[in-house]
């Protein structure tokens, strides 16, 4: 089955920043945990709950829609596939993104996108983040990636 | 990932200039507290008052924070206006995170603005903007105005000081992230005596993994990742926090209670860890980079006025020290004594530990006549929360010439207007409350760290006096190596030095754990070495007899005893600086 990231317990998260590391360590190979495709955001120095800022892994993906090279695909399950090579770095899927997960990695000049593999998961000590089993659904009239 | 250049900012305020250094130089001092009492060697005016503008304040990133788990710390190194001795101070928050994104291993502020200012550093911009509306705010508001006035990208870190730091109180804390400190040493006070309101850092800089390190950082991470996990100090420090030592120093009779009068707090039922934690726990938070989540925060709620049925609340961090100083040791009643009095100290940037003490003495001066409400403005009684938030207000705007002088520390004020038997400090420096013998008021005396967090306590022993210097010294040498890492040191046993050596060794440093060991002993002498140049004198230290009355976790100690071991570190480490220490 697909499985798509998600962060059903987000008052438990204490800002640890493992995710994010994690995402950046195992995944990006980097020691940056900004460009991580997951980030954890916080609002009024820690006073308020925080968020995580992931792929929503949406069924009909809006990003894709707005990529004219092709290079977000949608995803068996939801979400997307980047194909690296034929991101150019020209942002139009960051406006079309619903909730602005989309930012840019300045060292390649290309879109950070979750692969929900779930390493992130694998490091929140409390059991915040879940990678859930999902039905292999290709919710596009467009084929989907694996 | 160059090691071996030292990347540090040196601000002068006076000037408003800045200069970026790249050295060479530096790399054998690891970071935190070894680079920064190398840059504060270079930099200090030995001769000149703690808080004149020529004095720096360093911070200095530990060398593996943020790269590994809970190596998150940051050391404030200056010379410390409340003990004019060496001061250090460690912090986490996302300090360390927010430096190494903007590439910088160290910051050196110096000189002071001819008017309120704060400080923006970030990786490619760095402003000394005006702040004068928020002076005279407390930390907490401070924050606020700042968060929304500073958006930046990546992770950033703010660091300030309440109006104690202003009106330089020498026992002012910085204040980091809203719940973390750089605290004890009077570091807030350099901030005000440098018209200084706030830093902030940021930094967003991308920084690849190389691809031929990829391999051996992941499993050196890995290692000590499992190490944490499993460790049993995980589920302690993240289910109740440093305070579970409450109950233990309680159950020896070694809690320090109503300034020390006492061996065992009264109302310990309502301040336990676990007490605390079902009635006041609103969240863990942890440092960037530790899987932990040992910072407690408490929920506080007080009605507006009287019989109404508004409310405001505050969000506090709570902790051992807080609970011991503020709460047992000035004999409060109620977790909500507690917090309104925490939430003054807190918001004022005063240290709670050092405020305490100050606290402790004032009443009993108070008592015994030494003082009199003509000094003081209130009456002040233990487990009299009133009184001493009005003393609070007083001291803070230096009211009488009484507080003028407890803004330089209870043993300041002490030796004015009496009392000095029941100061409990050592060398001005006040305890953290964690009596586990011999070593801790050893530490005090020494400049050495003391423990914020014991497991498990100690035996009860009775030392033999070289070996517990011995001991004291190798720990504290390990402490220098540690603090230079950045490592937590409520955690640092996980940090074994064959796993600090492959850590270093997987970021390009090649040391042995032996070479690690000779390293750590360096960076102790440069520390101890700062501080006999600032007057340290370990044949000089006086202890408060009050120190002595109550027992510690190993049993009652011996002012003799205790004479003798000062006498010892004396002879054997401090006259002669290096050749007495030999490695085992």
């Amino acid at each position: 089955m697909a499985k798509v990231l998600t962060a059903p317990r987000m008052g438990k998260c204490i800002a640890c920043y493992s995710c994010s590391f994690a995402c950046a360590r195992e995944v990006m190979k980097s020691f940056s945990p900004q460009y991580a495709a997951i980030r954890i955001k916080t609002r009024g120095g820690l006073q308020s709950k925080l968020t995580a800022d992931i792929c929503r892994a949406c069924k009909n993906p809006p990003c894709a829609e707005a990529c004219p090279y092709e290079a977000l695909v949608p995803r068996v399950g939801g979400g997307v596939k980047l194909i690296s090579d034929k991101c150019t770095g020209c942002e139009n899927c960051i406006p079309a993104c619903p909730v602005g997960y989309i930012i840019m990695n300045p060292a390649h000049e290309k879109i950070v996108m979750c692969i929900h593999c779930g390493i992130c998961s694998k490091y929140c000590p409390h059991d915040v983040l879940r990678l859930e089993e999902v039905d292999d659904i290709c919710w596009t009239q467009d084929s989907c990636e694996l | 990932m160059n090691q071996d250049v030292t990347r540090i900012l040196h601000v002068d305020l006076s000037s408003l200039t800045f200069e970026i250094k790249d050295r060479t130089d530096l790399s054998h001092l690891m970071g935190g507290t070894g680079l920064g009492c190398q840059l504060l060697a270079e930099e200090v005016h030995m001769d000149k008052d703690p808080l004149d503008p020529v004095q720096p304040i360093i911070f200095a990133r530990g060398v593996l924070a943020p790269y590994f788990p809970s190596a998150t710390q940051v050391a404030a190194v200056f010379r410390s206006p409340l003990t004019g001795y060496l001061g250090e101070n460690f912090a986490g928050g996302s300090l360390a995170a927010a430096m190494f994104l903007a590439n910088l291993n160290a910051v050196v502020i110096k000189g002071r603005a001819d008017r309120p200012v704060r400080l923006t550093v970030g990786p490619r911009l760095i402003h000394i903007k005006k702040a004068d509306p928020l002076y005279g705010t407390g930390t907490e508001e401070c924050l606020r105005e700042l968060y929304d006035l500073e958006s930046s990208p990546g992770f950033r870190s703010l660091v300030v000081i309440g109006q104690a730091g202003e009106k330089a109180v020498r026992f002012a804390d910085l204040v980091v992230d809203r719940y973390w400190r750089f605290g004890g040493s009077g570091a807030g006070a350099l901030f005000g005596s440098k018209n200084l309101k706030s830093l902030m850092v940021y930094g967003d800089r991308n920084l690849p993994i190389p691809d031929v390190k990829v391999a051996g950082y992941r499993e050196v991470f890995e290692h000590i990742h499992n190490r944490l996990v499993h460790s049993e100090l995980m589920p302690l420090l993240h289910n109740l926090g440093t305070a579970v030592n409450l109950e233990k120093m309680q159950s020896l009779m070694a809690l320090p209670s109503r300034n020390s009068l006492q061996s065992q707090f009264d109302r310990l039922a309502s301040f336990t860890a676990k007490s605390l934690a079902q009635k006041h726990l609103v969240r863990q938070l942890s440092c960037t980079g530790c899987p932990i989540g040992c910072v407690h925060i408490g929920h506080y709620r007080r009605m507006f006025g009287s019989d109404s049925l508004e409310y405001e609340e505050s969000h506090l961090p709570y902790d051992f020290a807080t609970v011991y100083a503020l709460g047992s040791q000035l004999g409060l009643e109620t977790p909500d004594d507690f917090w309104s009095l925490w939430e003054k100290v807190s918001g004022y940037g005063l240290d709670p530990l050092a405020t305490g003490a100050a606290l402790g003495w004032l009443t009993e001066a108070f008592e015994q006549g030494l003082v009199t409400e003509n000094e003081t403005g209130t009456p002040v009684a233990f487990g009299n929360v009133e009184g001493y938030l009005h003393a609070l207000d007083g001291l803070v705007g230096g009211e009488t010439p009484l507080y003028q002088d407890l803004t330089q520390g209870a043993t300041v004020a002490a030796d004015r207007w009496g009392g000095r038997d029941y100061v409990t400090e050592i060398n001005r420096r006040a305890s953290t409350g964690l009596h586990t013998g011999y070593d801790s008021f050893l530490s005090l005396a020494l400049g050495f760290q003391q423990p914020d967090f014991v497991h498990p306590l100690p035996n009860r022993s009775s030392p033999e006096p070289n070996r517990t210097i011995n001991t004291l010294i190798a720990q504290e040498a390990r402490n220098c190596l540690n603090n230079s890492l950045g490592i937590c040191r409520l955690i640092s046993e996980v940090y074994d030095m064959k796993t600090v050596s492959q850590a270093l060794k997987s970021l390009g440093y090649r040391l042995s754990p032996r070479q690690l060991k000779i390293r750590s002993y360096d960076l102790y002498h440069l520390q101890q070495g700062l501080n006999r140049a600032m007057g340290l004198d370990p044949t000089r230290v006086t202890v408060p007899s009050r120190l002595f009355n109550i027992p510690t976790a190993q049993g009652f100690l011996e002012q003799n005893r205790f004479a003798e071991m000062l006498d010892i570190f004396a002879k054997q480490s401090w006259a002669t600086e290096k050749e007495e220490v030999t490695l085992g």
